[in-house]
């Protein structure tokens, strides 16, 4: 018991590292863990934040003085990077009286939420869940 | 044609479909078929409530 929980620590940590890596950057922890599918993730979910900028979306400030604002910005960090590339870069002023406005915003929230998701799935394959 | 609603619905309802699959599943046929399956019932639905909504005003 005494040997194994180290062990066990170091395997909580990496795991734990893993899901940042995969949150920063959608499925490189699949492709780390030897997963092939870290490929359909790294493309699609990435993709899919681009076009709800290309859409017109907007990427909503973190202002808890507002809920439902503050819930879909959560939502849209869950992406990782390509949220913070996009910020830096200018991008995700949103065009409220764009026909496409709503499509871009359900396209990034869900870009972020399906990552979240993908972490989770990092997460259990790094402790052995799968 | 990036305007139209059933497009980005259909590009929506791919992109969701083939993550989901790809969590779900391990094998790539598995994959496949959990995919279309997923794609087609998410088309269906929303066509299916489009029609029923079609009634009411807005």
């Amino acid at each position: 018991m005494v040997a194994t929980a180290p062990a066990q620590a170091r395997t909580t940590a990496n795991a734990y590292l893993l899901c940042a890596l995969s949150w920063a950057i959608p499925g490189a922890a699949h492709l780390v863990l030897g997963r092939r599918k870290g490929i359909v993730f790294l493309i699609v979910l990435p993709a899919m934040f681009a076009l709800g900028l290309a859409l017109q979306g907007r990427i909503f400030p973190v202002d808890f003085s507002q809920f439902l604002v503050a819930l879909a910005a959560v939502a849209e960090t869950g992406i990782g990077v390509p949220y913070f590339v996009a910020r830096i870069l200018g991008y995700g002023a949103g065009n409220v009286i764009a026909v496409t406005y709503e499509y871009g915003n359900t396209f990034l929230i869900v870009a972020g939420l399906l990552n979240t998701l993908v972490v989770i799935d990092a997460y259990d394959i790094a402790v052995g869940r799968k | 044609m990036l305007q139209s609603h059933f497009v980005l619905l259909v590009i929506f309802s791919i992109c969701v479909s083939i993550v989901f699959a790809a969590l779900m599943r391990e094998e790539m046929r598995e994959q496949a078929v959990l995919a279309a399956k997923m794609f087609a019932g998410l088309l269906a639905a929303a066509i299916v409530i489009g029609w029923l909504m079609y009634p009411f005003p807005i």
